[in-house]
């Protein structure tokens, strides 16, 4: 072997496997342990509850039915049925389905990994308000007054304060790339010392189904990458798939909060801001990376992405 | 499947992807292909199959010759900036072409020879010669650049 090849499988030796990457059989057998650690450790009083976060992991392990309805706090009144944004002590959790709103609101959770980290009582739901997206948040864990900025510099606007509920206003693009607000979960795993090292995850499949004919229009797959520190680890990945005779094209995920895709936009060159509309409604600003005849390619937040796969969509150049 | 063994599958999909965050990605879809197909969960080539299954999918997902996210495309992103660190010879080796480095990486660090590798890519041996010559013509090409600045 000469200095040239010397070198290269020097550089290629070079690579490690990151320390936390989640070896399959290796995690499973850990969450096992971990798993029991923790409910010899809660013992008999505790039981319940580590039985309620963990019974449906197991069903999920076990290719039962995913979904689990989840009651919300009441606060959460006025917000409409349909998709929405859920993040959980501070995991990002993707788009899921409110199916009854009000006091005593349903959540219909297609992921048992979400009852693994004590979801209840500390739920943020997202909904527009125009360019704005309002936010609350349960147990802000500051005093704040309405109109109060949080932050020096930080887009976040307290909207209304509606006792341990705080709804914040921030614009759009600074939501999808969030560190969320501060929260405190009453109970969850991360609160028992045990971390979800490796959770990817892409909006649930409705965020990729054209709801008035019901056609997929997008494919999520997903599989279990196993155990990490007792929690389950999904691993998605949304492939693109052409969608033929619409105007859109779903290309990928750059994050679980970024999709990017091929949207029709007239006149548009690469680096242009545009404005991304769904029936001419304006749902995201953002930039365009590519421009492929009357295509541009963008990314918008994961969350829209229900709305702009059920109506007519385009962008435009802002001036 | 034992660590050493993940090891040399993550070196396998850095080569493939030049681009440690997707490595690791492509790296949990091939064992997964490997354990869901019943495959021998000992077996390096067969991981190293299963791993550029994983990755061909990934380009092929996102046809149309519109975009692949998964393909480098030549800009040296943050997480490809790791590889940069490890060794200074990345950046070189991410100037090559993903088959290129792929041959590189099966003759010089798993010792396959150039007819194993067409055998096992599907790849004619006459073409995996040609990958491997032209790469490493790169890479120095691209050392020698180097040393001149």
């Amino acid at each position: 072997m000469n200095d040239l090849d010397a070198r290269i499988r020097a550089a290629f030796e070079a690579v490690e496997l990151p320390p936390d990457h989640v070896a399959p059989a290796e995690s499973r057998r850990a969450g096992w342990v971990q798993a029991a650690v923790v409910l010899l450790t809660l013992g008999v009083v505790a039981l319940p509850v580590a039985t309620r976060l963990l019974g449906p992991v197991v069903m999920g392990l076990l290719g039962w039915p995913a979904q689990v309805d989840l009651l919300l706090p009441a606060p959460f009144d006025g917000v409409p049925p349909g998709p929405v944004h859920v993040t959980c002590a501070g995991e990002d959790l993707g788009i899921q389905e409110l199916v009854r709103p009000g006091a005593r609101a349903r959540l219909a959770i297609r992921e048992p990994v979400m009852w693994g980290q004590g979801c209840d009582g500390d739920i943020q739901l997202a909904e527009l308000d125009g360019p704005l997206r309002l936010v609350r948040v349960r147990d802000l864990g500051l005093e704040v007054e309405p109109g109060q900025t949080l932050g020096a510099g930080d887009p976040y606007q307290v909207a209304a304060v509606d006792g341990d509920v705080t709804v914040l206003r921030m614009e759009v693009d600074a939501y999808v790339s969030p560190s969320p607000p501060v929260s405190r979960s009453p109970l969850s795993l991360v609160d028992l010392g045990l971390q979800p090292s490796r959770v990817r995850r892409v909006p649930s499949p409705e965020g990729v189904v054209d709801k008035r004919t019901g056609m997929p229009l997008g494919h999520v797959g997903r599989g279990m990458a196993g155990w990490s520190g007792g929690v389950v680890v999904t691993y998605e990945v949304m492939s693109g798939y052409p969608l033929e005779g619409r105007d859109l094209q779903l290309v990928g995920m750059e994050s679980p909060t970024r999709w990017v895709l091929w949207l029709a936009a007239e006149d548009a060159e690469a680096g242009d801001r545009l404005e991304v509309r769904v029936d001419g409604v304006p749902v995201a600003v953002t930039e365009a990376r590519k421009v492929d005849g009357a295509w541009a390619m963008v990314a918008v937040p994961a969350v829209e992405i229900p709305r702009i796969v059920r109506g007519p969509t385009r962008a435009f150049v802002l001036p | 499947m034992d660590r050493a063994m993940l090891e040399r599958g993550f070196r396998y999909a850095v080569a493939l992807a030049g681009d440690p965050v997707v490595a690791d990605d492509l790296l949990q879809e091939g064992w997964l292909r490997v354990r869901r197909a019943g495959g021998p969960a000992s077996s390096v080539p067969y991981l190293l199959r299963a791993i550029r299954s994983a990755w061909l999918d990934g380009r092929r997902g996102a046809s149309r010759g519109l975009v692949d996210l998964v393909e480098h495309d030549g800009v040296v992103g943050p997480e490809a900036e790791r590889l940069i660190e490890a060794d200074a010879l990345w950046a070189g080796l991410l100037t090559l072409s993903p088959i290129q480095r792929e041959v590189l990486f099966l003759h010089l660090v798993e010792g396959w020879t150039t007819a194993e590798i067409g055998e096992r890519t599907g790849t004619p041996t006459n073409t995996v010669q040609s990958h491997l010559r032209r790469g490493r013509e790169s890479l120095q090409a691209w050392l020698t650049a180097e040393a001149a600045k």
